[in-house]
C-alpha cells in the first residue's frame, strides 16, 4: 500500500521534471555552430536561416513556449544573419524569462548599442525594480504567489480548529505578502499591457490609418521599445513611447516581446 | 415577406413606364483665339440612372470627359388640372478643345450610352473670337536664368504685367497664368507679386522659383487676362467699362541631360556651385563597435537644400570598415549650408583613419562638372572593453563567445556579421525542458479555489456548530439545574462550571466541551467566566467559607447571558 502511495506521489508531481532534449534543438546548435564556421557569406546565411528554422518551430511546442535559453540561441541566430532588431526581440523574451542571466543582459546592452539605441531609462522597469519584482520572471513570480496563498490559506484553516499564536503570525505574514504580489503580479493581465519592440522604421501615428502621422511626429528607430496599451484592431496598435507620447503603429512593424 | 415584394415590384413597373429618357445637351462659355474651348455636358433624368463615363463620343472618336457632378430639384407642375411632382436629375461634365483660331466652328454631335441606349447631342455651332490687343495692356514672361538648364537646377520665372497708368484701376475678370500652376517642374516657393513705375506704365512683376525635374521639351502655353478698367461713376460707385482681353508670354523650354565627357564616377545629381567643410565631432579615440560622429557641411548655390551626399555603404572603402546606421544621414539646412551628420562604426581594430568623401555636382553656368573632397581623419580604433572581461571571467562556464566558435578569429573577423562580441550559444544540453507552465489564469483560478474553500470551511464550520446547539440546548439545562441544587454547593459548583463550558463550546469559542475552567484562556470575555471560577474556588477554601448568595447567582446568570 506504501509503495502504492509512493509511485502515485511521484506520478502526481512527474510534471515538474525536466524532460530530455529534444533533437530539433541539437540540430539547430549544430547548424548554427557549423555556420559560424563558414568562410563564405552566402552559405553561412543559408545554414543560419536553417538553424532559425529549427529554432522557431521549437518556440511553438510545449515545454519551450518560455524557456528563455531558446529565445536567447534564436537571438544570438538573428544577430548573427545581421537582423539586430529580431535578436534584440529575442534576447528581451529571453529575459523576461531569465531576468537575473547577466549573459543576455550583456548581449542586449552589445545589441542596442549597435542599433544606436540610447539607454533610456524604462519607467515601468524602474518601477518594478522599486517594487523588487524585476529579479523576478513571470514563473517565479507565480511560484512565490502560489507558495504564500497556499501556506496562509493552511494556517488561517488551522486556526479555525486550534489556536496557536505562532500559526496566527505566520497566516498575518503570509497574507501581507500575498496581498502585496498579487495586484503586481496580475496587472500585465488585467491592463493587458505588453512590451513590444519595433522592428521596422515608422512614424507614430495620431490615427490607425496609413499616412495618418504629423511631420513633426517621432520617427521609431528599429529596436525601440514601446509599450502596448490596447489593439484597436488587428492592423494596428496603440502604443506608449519612453518619452511618453501615445500614438499608432503597424502591427507589422513591431515585435511582441 | 413574399407579398411585400410583389406589391414594391407593382409599384415600380407603372413608375418605369411613366419613367422619361434623359436628353442630353452640350454648351460653352466665350471663347477665344488661342485659348483651349471648354464645353459643358447636361444630362437630364427623371431618376438615378448609372452613366459610364468611357461611353462618350464626340462624332464618333472618344471623348474624355469630366465629371462635375450631380443636382437633383423637385417642382410642381399641373397635368389634367392635379399639381403632380416631378424629379429631376442634373448630371454634369465638361470637356476641353484645343485652341483654335478665330472663326466659326461646328462642334459635331455628343452621343454617351445610358442604360443601353445610345443618347445625342445636336450639332453646336460656335464662334472663337479675335484678341484685340490693348495697347494699355500688356504681358510677357521671363526666366532669370539663362540657357541651357539642367535636371536639378532651381529657376525663377513668372510674367510681368504692364498697364497703363491711367488704366490701372482694372477689375480682373479671369485669369490663366500657367507658369505658375504648371506641374512638369517642382515648385517650392509661392508667388511674389511686387509693382513698380517704369514711365506712364505700372508694371505688376509676379515670379515663382521652381526645380527642374528632368530632361525634355516642355511647352507652356501662353498666360491669358480679361480685364475691365473701372471709372467712378456720380457718386463714385465702379462701373465697368468694355472688356478688354490680352495674351501672351508662352514659352518652349528644353532641358538637356547632363553632360556624359568628365562625369565622376560619384555624381549623384547635384547641380550648383558648391563648398565643403568636414569635421569629426566626436573623440578619434574609440572602443571597437563605438560610434564616430563626422559632421560635412556644405554650403554654395541655392540649389544646396537639394544637396544629397553619396551612399556611403556603397562605397568599397567604408563598407569594409564601417557599419552605418540603418537609418539615412541626417541633415539639416542652416544659413544657408546644409549640415550632413554622419555616424559609423569602425569593425575592425585595423582601422587608422575615415577616408576622405569625394563629393560632385554640376555647375550649369559654366557647364562643367565640380569635384571637392573631405579631409581624411586619423583615428584609434582600441578593443572593446564592454563584453570582453565578462567573457574572460565566465570562459570556465558553459559558454560560448562568438570569437570562440571559430577556428580561425581573423577569418571570422572578415567574415562575422560583427567583430563586436556576444555571449555565444547556451548547449542544447543546458537547455532544461519544462512541461509546465503557470499562466496567470491558471493562478487566478487557484487563487479564487482557495477562497472557495476557506469560505466553504467557514460555512460548514458555522453548521455544524448550529446543528450541535439547537437540537439540545444542553448548556441550558444543566445551568437551570445547577440553579436548582443551591443547597449541595459541590454539586451546583461542579453543575455551573459544565453549563459554562457546555456554553462556551455550544457558541464555538472551545474545541472540545470535556475541558475544564482551568484550560481556559485568560483573555477577553473566557478570561472574566476563568476569573469568576478562580474566585469561587479561592473563596471556598479560604478563611470565609463560599456563600452562595443571590447576588453570586445573579452574577453567574449575568456571565452565562453574555457568552455568545
Amino acid at each position: 500500500m506504501r509503495k502504492l502511495i509512493y509511485v502515485l506521489l511521484f506520478l502526481s508531481f512527474s510534471w515538474a521534471l525536466p524532460l530530455k532534449a529534444f533533437p530539433s534543438l541539437e540540430k539547430a546548435e549544430k547548424l548554427l555552430n557549423s555556420a559560424l564556421e563558414q568562410k563564405t557569406e552566402v552559405e553561412r546565411n543559408t545554414l543560419i536561416q536553417q538553424a532559425l528554422t529549427q529554432y522557431l518551430s521549437l518556440t511553438k511546442q510545449d515545454g519551450f513556449s518560455h524557456n528563455p535559453w531558446l529565445y536567447y540561441n534564436i537571438g544570438n541566430a538573428y544577430f548573427h544573419s545581421k537582423e539586430y532588431a529580431f535578436a534584440l526581440l529575442y534576447y528581451y523574451k529571453a529575459k523576461k524569462n531569465a531576468p537575473r542571466e547577466q549573459k543576455i543582459d550583456t548581449n542586449i546592452h552589445v545589441v542596442e548599442k549597435m542599433l544606436g539605441i540610447s539607454e533610456e531609462t524604462y519607467w515601468q522597469e524602474g518601477l518594478w525594480s522599486f517594487l523588487l519584482l524585476s529579479f523576478l520572471s513571470k514563473q517565479e513570480q507565480a511560484h512565490v504567489l502560489i507558495f504564500l496563498s497556499l501556506c496562509a490559506f493552511m494556517c488561517f484553516s488551522f486556526l479555525l480548529y486550534f489556536s496557536n499564536k505562532y500559526v496566527k503570525k505566520l497566516a498575518f505574514v503570509c497574507l501581507c505578502l500575498s496581498f502585496y504580489l498579487t495586484p503586481l503580479y496580475f496587472i500585465d493581465f488585467f491592463t493587458q499591457h505588453n512590451d513590444a519592440i519595433v522592428l521596422k522604421e515608422s512614424h507614430l501615428h495620431h490615427e490607425p490609418k496609413e499616412n495618418y502621422y504629423r511631420n513633426e511626429a517621432p520617427v521609431l528607430k528599429k529596436g525601440m521599445k514601446v509599450v502596448i496599451m490596447k489593439t484597436k484592431d488587428k492592423n494596428w496598435l496603440k502604443v506608449r513611447l519612453t518619452s511618453g507620447e501615445v500614438g499608432f503603429l503597424p502591427v507589422s512593424s513591431l515585435g511582441i516581446i | 415577406m413574399v407579398n411585400s415584394r410583389f406589391f414594391l415590384l407593382f409599384c415600380l413597373i407603372p413608375m418605369l413606364l411613366l419613367a422619361k429618357e434623359p436628353t442630353l445637351s452640350v454648351g460653352l462659355n466665350e471663347t477665344l483665339e488661342g485659348r483651349p474651348a471648354r464645353f459643358f455636358v447636361s444630362i437630364l433624368a427623371d431618376h438615378d440612372i448609372a452613366i459610364s463615363t468611357d461611353s462618350f463620343k464626340l462624332g464618333g472618336k472618344k471623348l474624355e470627359v469630366q465629371s462635375l457632378g450631380e443636382s437633383s430639384s423637385h417642382f410642381q407642375v399641373y397635368v389634367n388640372g392635379k399639381q403632380v411632382t416631378e424629379n429631376s436629375i442634373e448630371y454634369k461634365y465638361a470637356f476641353s478643345l484645343p485652341p483654335q483660331a478665330s472663326g466659326s466652328y461646328v462642334l459635331p454631335e455628343v452621343s454617351v450610352v445610358i442604360a443601353g441606349s445610345l443618347i445625342k447631342s445636336a450639332p453646336l455651332t460656335y464662334q472663337v473670337k479675335k484678341i484685340e490687343q490693348n495697347p494699355n495692356l500688356h504681358i510677357t514672361s521671363f526666366i532669370k536664368q539663362s540657357k541651357p538648364y539642367y535636371p536639378g537646377q532651381i529657376l525663377t520665372w513668372g510674367y510681368d504685367i504692364q498697364i497703363q497708368e491711367a488704366y490701372q484701376d482694372f477689375e480682373w475678370l479671369q485669369q490663366d497664368f500657367p507658369l505658375l500652376s504648371q506641374n512638369f517642374f517642382s515648385s517650392f516657393s509661392e508667388p511674389e507679386v511686387s509693382t513698380l513705375q517704369k514711365g506712364p506704365y505700372i508694371i505688376k512683376h509676379i515670379q515663382t522659383k521652381v526645380r527642374v525635374k528632368k530632361e525634355g521639351s516642355y511647352h507652356v502655353s501662353p498666360a491669358f487676362i480679361m480685364a475691365a478698367p473701372l471709372s467712378r461713376g456720380f457718386f463714385r460707385h465702379p462701373i465697368i467699362d468694355k472688356k478688354i482681353q490680352v495674351q501672351g508670354g508662352g514659352l518652349e523650354i528644353e532641358v538637356l541631360p547632363f553632360p556624359l565627357i568628365d562625369k565622376p564616377a560619384t555624381f549623384n545629381g547635384n547641380v550648383g556651385k558648391f563648398g565643403v567643410k568636414a569635421e569629426l565631432i566626436s573623440k578619434p579615440q574609440v572602443m571597437l563597435g563605438d560610434k564616430l560622429t563626422l559632421k560635412i557641411e556644405v554650403f554654395g548655390d541655392e540649389e544646396i537644400q537639394f544637396f544629397s551626399l553619396p551612399d556611403l555603404r556603397q562605397l568599397q572603402e567604408f563598407s569594409d570598415n564601417f557599419r552605418f546606421n540603418d537609418l539615412l544621414a541626417d541633415s539639416q539646412i542652416q544659413d544657408g549650408k546644409k549640415v550632413f551628420i554622419i555616424e559609423m562604426r569602425p569593425l575592425t581594430e585595423a582601422i587608422k583613419a575615415i577616408p576622405s568623401i569625394e563629393l560632385s555636382s554640376f555647375d550649369p553656368i559654366t557647364g562643367k562638372y565640380q569635384l571637392e573632397s573631405t579631409p581624411s581623419f586619423s583615428i584609434t580604433v582600441t578593443p572593446s572593453a564592454v563584453v570582453k572581461p565578462i567573457i574572460a571571467e565566465k570562459k570556465q562556464e558553459r559558454q560560448n563567445p562568438v570569437v570562440l566558435n571559430s577556428k580561425d578569429p581573423s577569418a571570422f573577423l572578415k567574415h562575422s556579421s560583427s567583430n563586436i562580441e556576444i555571449f555565444g550559444l547556451v548547449s542544447s544540453d543546458d537547455i532544461v525542458v519544462q512541461n509546465f507552465y503557470i499562466s496567470s489564469q491558471q493562478v487566478l483560478h487557484f487563487l479564487e479555489l482557495l477562497l472557495i474553500l476557506f469560505a466553504a470551511q467557514l460555512i460548514l464550520i458555522k453548521l455544524w456548530r448550529k446543528k450541535a446547539q439547537i437540537p439540545e440546548k444542553r448548556a441550558l439545562k444543566t445551568f437551570n439545574e445547577a440553579l436548582s441544587q443551591k443547597e449541595d454547593q459541590t454539586v451546583f459548583l461542579t453543575l455551573l462550571e459544565r453549563a459554562f463550558i457546555e456554553r462556551l463550546y455550544e457558541q464555538g469559542h472551545i474545541m472540545s466541551p470535556q475541558i475544564s475552567y482551568a484550560d481556559l484562556d485568560s483573555k477577553k470575555s473566557i478570561g472574566k467566566i476563568k476569573s469568576f471560577f478562580e474566585e469561587i474556588e479561592a473563596s471556598r477554601y479560604g478563611n470565609a467559607p463560599l456563600e452562595i448568595n443571590d447576588e453570586l447567582v445573579e452574577r453567574a446568570h449575568q456571565l452565562f447571558k453574555g457568552i455568545k
